[in-house]
């Protein structure tokens, strides 16, 4: 083999403080831990998307209803069972009407395309099944003789105009025309009530009791957890029930209901946690310095079981959300006036036959919930588990 | 010397994950004989495990051939389809792994898993599976081996689960053993009587052996021959007798340093200062350059394989990649002291 | 050791001990909390039709004691007989129960059948075509369902194949086509879970040593995938079929009332509406010892599948 001549300074010894040809690359492994959860939580893309919901969904709770002309619970009867979109009548230049014909109504469509004014009728005829309006002059008469009913103008048969936005209720009205949309608002306060409500329950009686029996021990722990696990087997949505039945309907008792009930699983972490905490050197010597229990737990081992905690809780605020609208949705939840996502999904589904579209705003609104707060909680356990990242 | 059992040239492997492309193995060449058990050692992240592993495809997600011929028998095993491939192993090349815990099915009995490697490649009942499997039970020496068959890993200790893999990876009498650090896992004394097992079984099998290690005790006591690796390749590669006798690559005595009599050492081997480079972009010249004590400017070019029939610096059967080998490099110096 | 002598006796006796005290504390809580309730059965002043007051009084003997009454009552439960209802005269509910359970059972099981037919499949085929297209399809439909509530789907469901299109009754299960929704709206999340979590463990699974071991014996892709991926990932889907019980039996309240299934679900949300008390009681005490029942055999199963536990040599 022959190989190139080499220059007889390449020979010469590096000085080690200078220039080494390659110097050992360090690797990631300096890099934080929690800049490392937060770098890989900002990667998760549906995880991002859902926590933009989520801040979304707050703010439009929080400050929605405040700037709405509208309560959830004021009523108008003549304005009920609006649709957030239409398709106008053209009766004359600058007059629209909106046709119901669910409940053979016509509706005044105002200047900037809100539906304002139920119109009174001027003759019904029920035996030709006709009910006739004198409108700028024309004579508009409902035939629904025939389905679907039709309108004419005059004598002749008038069509639909191109679809149109509802702006004085955006997402319409319901069966007793409260608007919809404020209504929605509030259903995601109670929500989010109820989430804060949960994760603020579970938070103190989950950390403490699963915080006691890990740090305690022995007979204790044992039948600390055997409670644990008769809790368990026990459904919870029997127990919520059970508990709403005792306390009566009303949003105090859901939220009291379920701020009790989820503590279980993050008992059992923040049990879980502490075991395993518990065997490292430093608790042993907090121990012998002389450090109580609570300060041990609230010093040492919350901040090492923050992620674990974290995502329990993250899991667990869907669950409660599930099970106020799921209780308010049997009819065991909040109480009417009030609005939760479960009653107006119930309310929509009365007036299904009619008005579908009733049907979609609770439903879309509790489905993106959940899907964002699993979402969330799905990344954060991703990225808490680096092992998961290769 | 006859032609060898194997014979690998210019192996590269990588690993695609999403911190980076890892360059495991960078060229790597192997040279194995019939009966021989040659040693490889190296710190953690050397590329032992990949280059055997690479050896029958058994690469973990992410891991891919770039490179190389393996010629066993006339056949290269890197060009052979997955399928083909399965009938290489753990019939004409068993494996042993580390952890003798986690590498048995923990839900199917011992003797079923051996039964399925003798079913798999010999034309054989399920009785005379069952017969051979308490055979070879007793070829490892487990105790009771026909009640012993029927338990399940966890009944067994750890020594015990490696006699079982070692059971597992001779079932159909492989031309050669890949044990990847077959005692790490285990306590002193249970090493020592598997390695001794191990040569029993090779004497008596003739089979060859490729040994992974930490452990430059195991190979004085087991090797015949051995290969340092360092950052993907080849530093060292020597009889064991000459590489103890006269290290030449100063990964090598660093190694060999920190052990006073390696025949005495059980530890693994972390002696020489700084870290192992990050495989992702690994050195440009001499991987082990920026934490060679010797290390020249000319180091930041690879420095070729040495081969001791060419350089009057090494041994005739030693080879090695350091520049210190070429006869222009200026001598050998004692090292500092540390 | 064979799966059946590793039946430890000693741990299914305590087992069943332990069960048999939860279920005295679902007894006893239920009996406080139905004691609690302002009106409720076990108060004798209030406006009931006489039949039932004097069933009532028959039974639990309202002029007693509360400890009496207490005793009364377990002592029907452990007789099987669960009183009269609150509401009905001359209706037990025992016979509400009976009533109720051909439906609630016949969709309950169809359900299970759903979430293990279609949820561990659908996790298989995730798992193996990982990071393509139908990982991608199945896990977004499992997101879906896991996020979606069964009552939005039920509802949503029955207005889309119901009503617009007419493909299935939109209540009542006089036709087979009358199961699909509800079993679909019953199943959704479980389904959805059970294919997460099959897919995440056949991963993990795949991931371990002995399928290492198992590649380098030379056995096929596929029968490592079967024999050795397969069957241990399967263990710890084992462990939810208990809670998917549960949640099948607590998703029928809502789904039972949406498509007018007279099942005990039903029968359940009834009463609570109607203040039945003690029909609340004797169908809660009824869920909870089926459930218990349900564990118990979950937990068996288990120990059929997993060599390495033995409940029998627990501290
Ligand atoms: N599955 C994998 N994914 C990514 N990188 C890997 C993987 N397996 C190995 N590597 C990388 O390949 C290089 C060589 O690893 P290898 O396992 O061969 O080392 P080793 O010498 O066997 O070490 P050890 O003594 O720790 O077993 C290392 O840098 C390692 O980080
Ligand atoms: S080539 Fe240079 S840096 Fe590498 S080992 Fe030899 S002397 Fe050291
Ligand atoms: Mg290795």
């Amino acid at each position: 083999m022959t190989r190139p001549a080499i220059a007889p300074d390449m020979w010469l010894p590096l000085d080690p403080q200078t220039g080494r040809p390659g110097d050992p690359v360090v690797g990631s492994a300096s890099l934080g831990f929690w800049a490392g959860v937060r770098s890989r939580l900002w990667r998760h893309r549906p995880a991002m998307a859902g926590l933009g919901f989520i801040i979304l969904l707050i703010v439009a709770a929080v400050f929605g209803p405040m700037l709405s002309p509208y309560s959830y619970f004021q009523q108008n009867l003549e304005l009920s069972n609006l649709p957030p979109v239409y398709r106008p009548y053209t009766v004359a230049e600058g007059v629209q009407v909106h046709v119901n014909t669910s409940n053979l109504s016509l509706y005044e469509v105002g200047d900037g395309g809100g539906l304002t004014g139920l119109l009174r009728p001027d003759g019904r005829d029920m035996i030709n099944r006709q009910t006739t309006w004198e409108i700028a002059g024309k004579t508009v008469v409902l035939d629904y003789g025939q389905r679907p009913a039709v309108l004419t103008i005059d004598g002749e048969v008038a069509q639909a105009g191109g679809r149109k936005l509802n702006r004085r209720n955006p997402f319409g009205t319901d069966q007793l025309g409260r608007d919809v949309l404020v209504r929605q608002l509030y259903g995601a306060r109670i929500s989010l009530l109820v989430a804060a409500a949960a994760v603020l329950a579970n938070f103190v009686i989950g950390v403490v009791y699963g915080g006691v029996s890990g740090l305690l021990g022995g007979r204790v722990d044992a039948v600390m957890m055997r409670i644990v696990e008769i809790v368990a087997t026990i459904p919870l949505t029997l127990y919520v029930i059970l508990m709403m039945v005792v306390l009566q309907s009303g949003l105090l008792s859901v939220v009291l209901a379920i701020g009790t009930v989820y503590w279980v699983d993050m008992a059992r972490v923040v049990r879980g946690q502490i075991l395993t905490l518990k065997s490292q050197d430093y608790v042993a010597a907090a121990r012998t310095m002389g450090a109580s229990t609570s300060r041990i737990l609230f010093k040492h081992l919350l901040p090492n079981a923050f992620g674990p905690i974290l995502v329990t809780l993250t899991m667990l605020i869907p669950s409660a959300i599930f099970i106020e609208s799921f209780m308010s949705f049997i009819g065991l939840g909040v109480t009417p006036p009030q609005a939760s996502w479960g009653t107006l999904t119930s309310e929509a589904v009365e007036t299904l036959r009619a008005y579908p579209h009733q049907l979609f705003f609770p439903a879309v609104a509790i489905s993106l919930t959940m899907l964002a707060f699993n979402f969330l909680g799905d990344g954060l356990r991703d990225a808490l588990d680096p092992r998961l990242s290769s | 010397m006859t032609a060898p059992l194997l014979s690998l040239r210019d192996l590269r492997t990588e690993y695609r994950t999403d911190r980076g492309v890892v360059q495991a193995v960078r060229g790597v060449e192997l040279t194995l004989h019939r009966g021989e058990i040659l040693g490889l050692v190296g710190e953690s992240g050397s590329g032992k495990s990949v280059t055997c592993m690479s050896l029958l495809k058994l690469l973990k997600r992410g891991g891919h051939i770039t490179s190389g011929t393996a010629d066993f028998d006339g056949v290269d095993l890197l060009s052979l389809s997955d399928r083909a491939l399965t009938r290489v192993r753990g019939d004409r090349i068993g494996v042993i792994f580390q952890d003798p815990m986690s590498a048995l099915n923990p839900t199917m009995t011992v003797g079923r898993q051996i039964v399925e490697v003798l079913m798999q490649h010999r034309r054989i009942g399920k009785n005379a599976a069952r017969a051979r499997a308490v055979e070879l039970f007793k070829l490892v020496r487990i105790p009771s081996p026909e009640t012993r068959i029927d338990n399940y890993p966890h009944e067994f200790s750890g020594g015990m689960r490696q006699r079982v893999m070692i059971a597992i990876a001779l079932a159909c009498e492989p031309d050669i053993l890949i044990a990847d650090e077959p005692t790490t896992a285990l306590d002193v004394t249970i090493q020592r009587q598997i390695l001794a097992l191990l040569k029993e079984l090779r004497d008596r099998l003739g089979m060859a052996i490729i040994l992974v290690t930490h452990d430059l005790g195991v190979i004085a006591e087991t090797a015949d021959r051995v290969m340092v690796l360092y950052g993907g390749q080849v530093m060292e590669e020597a009889p064991v007798a000459d590489l103890f006798a006269a290290p030449q690559h100063p990964y090598t005595r660093g190694l060999l340093a920190a052990i006073p009599d390696p025949r005495l050492a059980g530890r693994p081997l972390s002696p020489v200062r700084g870290s192992p480079p990050d495989m992702r972009s690994p050195p440009p010249g001499c991987p082990f350059a920026p934490r060679c004590p010797r290390a020249m400017r000319i180091c930041a070019t690879p420095p070729p394989m040495y081969d001791g029939t060419e350089s009057a610096r090494l041994r005739p059967t030693q080879r090695s990649r350091c520049w210190l080998a070429d006869t222009n490099a200026p001598a050998p110096t004692p090292e500092p002291a540390e | 050791m064979t799966g059946a002598s590793r039946l430890p006796l000693m741990w299914l006796a305590q087992r069943i001990g332990m069960m048999l005290l939860t279920l005295l504390a679902i007894i006893t809580l239920t009996f406080a909390l139905m004691h609690a309730v302002p009106g409720g059965p076990f108060v004798s002043e209030k406006m009931l039709a006489p039949e039932i007051e004097a069933a009532l009084n028959a039974k639990f003997g309202l002029d007693q004691p509360i400890w009496r009454q207490y005793l009364n009552y377990l002592g029907g439960v452990l007789t099987f007989d669960l009183g009269p209802s609150f509401k009905y005269p001359g209706v037990s509910v025992n016979s509400m129960i009976a009533d109720g359970l051909a439906v609630t059972a016949q969709t309950g099981l169809l359900a299970m059948i759903c979430v293990v037919a279609v949820g561990v499949p659908a996790g298989i085929v995730a798992a193996l075509n990982r990071g393509r297209w139908p990982d991608t399809l199945a896990m977004f439909l499992a997101s879906l369902g896991i996020a979606v509530p069964s009552y939005v789907i039920a509802t949503v469901a029955l207005y889309i194949f119901a009503l617009r299109l007419g493909w299935t009754p939109a209540f009542g299960l006089d036709d087979w086509r009358g199961y699909i929704l509800p079993v679909v709206a019953l199943s959704g999340f479980w389904m959805s879970f059970v294919a997460r979590l099959t897919r995440s463990n056949l991963l993990e699974t795949m991931s371990q040593d002995y399928i290492m071991t198992a590649r380098a014996k030379g056995l096929p892709a596929r029968t490592v995938m079967l024999r050795h991926g397969l069957r241990n990932s399967l263990i710890p889907v084992v462990t939810v079929l208990g809670p998917v019980v549960a949640n099948l039996l607590t998703g029928s309240f809502v789904i039972e009332q949406i498509f007018a299934l007279p099942g005990i679900g039903r029968h359940f949300v009834q009463s609570i509406t109607n203040r039945d008390y003690t029909a609340i009681m004797g169908i809660t005490i009824f869920y909870a010892v089926f459930l218990m029942l349900m564990i118990l055999i979950v937990d068996l199963l288990y120990l059929w599948l997993d060599p390495r536990i033995s409940y029998g040599d627990r501290k």
